[in-house]
């Protein structure tokens, strides 16, 4: 379906700026500027940023959810 | 009370978004409702009269009614879906927005533009397993 196709890129790519926004704040805290390092390096930052977000992700949904159906850990 | 608050966003986030789709399918439901009721009546009043000349005539009115409400609500809600963001004041619409900011992005150097076309990442582990596999493949 276009649809699904069309909302599935729109997250990938929303996902992939997070993800390079995280990895150039990382980069720039270390004292370093994105240019210093080859398409490699940064595609490695960037892929490791995104399954971290990735799984923040799947983390929170999954709190959410519990929120929603009226778990908690206290009890 | 934060359960209510927390009600209260996410159906304020749901009306801001989806304000016309709800409101364009309550209409069509309550469009369906009363061409149905409509119809229901004519059929009773109908058998009342005990004349049925025109019995089949309005099941084909009804039937034609309900596709034209159907048709004109689907070209709302894909009319809604391609039209244009809003302009936010300076008279440059979002869309507009974005695309000056990608090339604005392409025309500046930038050094995540590989990373951005790449549809999947590898990882450290793949570059080393990718420089073993070539390596090998070069003995």
């Amino acid at each position: 379906m276009d649809v699904f196709n069309r909302l599935f890129t729109r997250h990938r790519d929303w996902l992939r700026n997070k993800a390079i926004g995280r990895a150039e704040t990382r980069i720039l805290l270390a004292g370093r500027s994105p240019g210093d390092f080859t398409a490699e390096e940064l595609e490695i930052v960037v892929q490791e940023e995104e399954s971290m977000l990735k799984s923040e992700l799947r983390e929170k949904g999954l709190f959410g959810m519990l929120a929603l159906l009226g778990f908690s850990w206290l009890g | 009370m934060i359960k209510n608050l927390f009600r209260l966003a996410v159906l304020g986030i749901i009306w801001s978004r989806y304000k016309v789709i709800i409101v364009s399918t309550a209409l069509l439901v309550f469009y369906i409702w009363l061409v149905g009721s409509l119809h229901d009546d004519f059929v009773a009043f109908i058998e009342l009269e005990d004349d049925k000349t025109h019995l089949a005539a309005s099941f084909l009115t009804k039937w034609l009614a309900f596709l034209a409400g159907l048709i004109i609500y689907l070209a709302v809600i894909t009319r809604i879906g391609r039209k244009p963001t809003v302009s936010n004041g300076d008279g440059e619409t979002k869309a507009a927005k974005a695309e000056s900011e990608l090339t604005r992005q392409n025309t500046e150097e930038d050094p995540f533009a590989d990373v951005r076309a790449r549809k999947k990442l590898r990882s450290a582990a793949d570059f080393v397993v990718e420089g073993k596999g070539s390596g090998r493949k070069k003995k």
